[in-house]
């Protein structure tokens, strides 16, 4: 009789605390294929596209393409990422707010393109104000084309993302190149005589049409950024 | 009776969210004129643990009710049609219906490609072909092609290097145009290998998430031409590359 | 006797307690960030972005929010699920953006969006004319209290919709277009139109009404009935009908 007294009570608490899942959160979870481009500094395709790291922000899951380009991400809980690509040599692609649901089937991230980072190099730099009017004379490693971009700021800080002031992207496309130059009128600038500012050049591969907008920087990102100068301290008397 | 419990636990089921997916489809003549009844449209849903089917009504409109949180693919068929497939389609569900917008189906060309020829150009500097292919029906319109070409004689509209779209005029039997060859693609002394589709003036397409390679659904699978080959012939380098 | 009688509510109390299947909502809460810019009804930014109303239709209890004098709002702790997004400003058309999935998550999703003001340009006197046996046109007054000249970028224009039912109206048609208009308010407009002979057979009767709007496209796909809903209409004029020959 107490035996069976027992029986019944530990039963009773097995079923109220066993079979209660309230508490527990399920997710769904499942794979992400895709494909990544690789496009040199002329414009060509590169056939091999093996070695590209695709990983997701805040998620250890990562994956690298095979030759073809592809790459499948596994066992990813649904949720929304932000989705990392990159090479050595071509710089990296991101891509934002991707949303992922999980599922039998995997989501397909379609065609993602990185563009070589430009070999040239900056072999001398000059750079003076004179008529309220900076100027830029650069010395180059021989190419036959080549674009670049220059980018302002009131702090030693300066990149091509952290910058008030920019200029649009400048491509020279011909022949055998090795200098290049840009003239930039201070009134075009948010600067005066006598401001601190400081600037800094980077190529970009010519054939990059597009990048990528990024959101927490809240500017548009070329994969195939590179620097070609160093910070430098313009004195603008 | 402990392991009763315990294992009668597992047995429970977990439902995640679920909704209604709407989605629309219009069916093209080969005129591409889309036609004023599209029913008759049968949807497979690919991705649940149990087969879904759907069918469209005259408005083209078709509806899944209860479609769980997931990942899709959805495979559009029609007797008559090219088969068309929306693959990877992401899936929340909840109080408001999603949508997969519109897709077209095109009625499948009956156009049949009797030869194919490739003859080299002889050009200089560049791989430069003329294909020749004939159909011995008449058409009153603009008739397209869809070719593909390949280094492999297994060719076909999923296993492809390049593919691009040529077309003639009404009434004449030849289709004729001319083919650039990328050497990096197909390279000096390599095997070319070109097949065609009789095809409506579309560029629908899925993709193949194994191959990475687009599938188009404008075509008629069912009447590829025969496949010719020819010898990617040496060209000099121009002279601004010596 | 006894015994096996307890034994089996025993087993009947244990099976019933299991057999329950929850309803597990996928647990994660997503953002929304996002700026909208207003635009006057010729679709120029006026800068009238403050205190639009942002909706998420299909929540419960429904999300709504409103944005600061920049145009831009953050939507937190949205659950999983679809939704209608639905812009509101007085004075303005409203704007849906319908089906948007939200899974939720770590990342918020961006978004930026516009609304265009109601044109102010009135309709009267539609009627709808037979020349020539076969081509149809129509006629109204417009009136508007805007300057158009031949330098400004204001496109204004008035939209038609023609139905074989006697309640046409843009959110019941078969058939819509614009005409464009220059010239002064009060201006009789006369534009030649076809109404396609698909829809409207030879000796069907047609139902037109027409509105001020924005002589662009712009508006959004409602999904139930896999149409264009046009905004910055205007208010709308009289109905007309014919008989196409």
């Amino acid at each position: 009789m107490k035996f069976f007294k027992i029986l019944i009570i530990s039963n009773i608490l097995i079923l109220l605390l066993g079979c209660d899942k309230s508490e527990e959160n399920i997710f769904l979870k499942g794979n992400i294929i895709g494909f990544v481009y690789l496009v040199d500094e002329t414009g060509y395709e590169v056939e091999n596209k093996s070695g590209v790291n695709i990983s997701i922000e805040g998620l250890t899951s990562s994956a690298i393409t095979n030759e073809d380009g592809r790459f499948e991400l596994s066992d990813v809980p649904a949720g929304t990422y932000n989705i990392i690509f990159n090479k050595s040599g071509y710089g990296t692609y991101k891509r934002f707010s991707f949303q992922f649901i999980g599922g039998n089937v995997p989501a397909f991230l379609y065609e993602t393109t990185l563009y070589e980072k430009p070999t040239i190099e900056v072999q001398s730099l000059d750079i003076s104000f004179t008529d309220n009017v900076i100027n830029i004379i650069g010395e180059i490693t021989e190419t036959n084309q080549f674009t670049f971009q220059t980018f302002f700021n009131d702090s030693s800080n300066v990149s091509n993302v952290n910058y008030d002031y920019a200029t649009g992207k400048y491509s020279y496309s011909g022949w055998a190149y090795t200098q290049f130059s840009q003239s930039i009128y201070l009134n075009q600038t948010p600067y005066s005589i006598g401001d601190e500012v400081y600037m800094v050049i980077y190529f970009i591969n010519p054939y990059e049409e597009f990048g990528y907008y990024d959101y927490e920087y809240q500017t548009r990102v070329y994969t195939s950024y590179k620097k070609a100068s160093s910070v430098i301290n313009l004195n603008l008397q | 009776m402990l392991l009763l419990n315990v294992a009668c636990e597992k047995a429970i089921e977990y439902e995640v969210l679920s909704g209604q997916l709407i989605g629309y489809v219009t069916l093209f003549d080969n005129n591409q004129n889309n036609l004023s009844d599209n029913s008759g449209v049968e949807i497979i849903v690919e991705g649940s643990n149990h087969q879904i089917k759907a069918s469209t009504d005259e408005d083209g409109q078709f509806i899944v009710d209860n479609l769980k949180s997931g990942i899709y693919n959805f495979v559009f068929n029609k007797e008559g049609y090219c088969q068309h497939k929306i693959i990877s389609y992401q899936f929340v569900g909840g109080n408001k219906p999603g949508t997969i917008y519109q897709t077209g189906l095109y009625s499948l060309s009956d156009i049949q490609i009797d030869s194919l020829e490739i003859t080299d150009l002889e050009r200089q500097y560049n791989v430069a072909f003329m294909v020749t292919a004939v159909s011995h029906q008449q058409v009153n319109s603009f008739s397209y092609y869809r070719y593909y070409l390949s280094n492999e004689p297994e060719i076909s509209y999923k296993n492809y290097i390049s593919t691009d779209v040529a077309y003639s005029f009404s009434g004449t039997e030849n289709i004729s145009f001319y083919l650039e060859i990328d050497t990096l693609k197909f390279p000096v002394g390599s095997e070319l290998y070109l097949i065609m589709y009789p095809t409506s003036e579309a560029y629908q397409f899925y993709t193949d998430i194994n191959s990475g390679k687009k599938i188009y659904t404008s075509i008629n699978i069912y009447k590829p031409s025969e496949v010719a080959n020819i010898t990617i012939p040496e060209v000099e380098a121009p002279w601004w590359l010596k | 006797m006894k015994n096996n009688f307890t034994r089996l509510i025993l087993l009947l109390i244990l099976f019933s307690g299991c057999e329950k299947s929850e309803l597990v909502q996928l647990d994660l809460k997503g953002t929304i960030k996002g700026e909208v810019y207003a635009l006057d009804e010729f679709g120029f930014q006026n800068s009238d972005n403050e205190n639009i109303v942002i909706q998420l239709e299909g929540s419960e209890p429904l999300i709504s929010i409103i944005t600061d004098s920049t145009g831009q709002f953050e939507i937190n702790d949205i659950p999983s699920g679809t939704y209608n997004l639905i812009i509101l400003k007085e004075g303005y058309s409203v704007y849906q953006i319908q089906g948007v999935q939200i899974v939720g998550g770590n990342e918020p999703l961006y978004f930026t969006g516009s609304i265009i003001e109601k044109s102010s340009t009135t309709i009267e006197s539609l009627s709808i004319e037979i020349v020539n046996s076969s081509e149809l046109y129509l006629k109204c007054i417009v009136n508007h209290n805007f300057i158009i000249d031949q330098w400004s970028y204001r496109v204004p224009a008035i939209r038609y919709f023609i139905h074989n039912l006697s309640n046409p109206s843009d959110i019941n048609y078969l058939q819509t277009g614009t005409v464009s208009f220059t010239g002064d308010s009060g201006t009789q407009l006369e534009y030649r139109i076809f109404a396609a002979t698909k829809l409207f057979p030879s000796g069907s009767k047609i139902y037109i009404k027409a509105y001020g709007c924005y002589g662009y496209e712009y508006g959004y796909y409602d999904i139930l009935s896999n149409q264009y809903k046009y905004s910055s209409l205007g208010t709308g004029s009289n109905i007309t009908s014919i008989t196409i020959p």
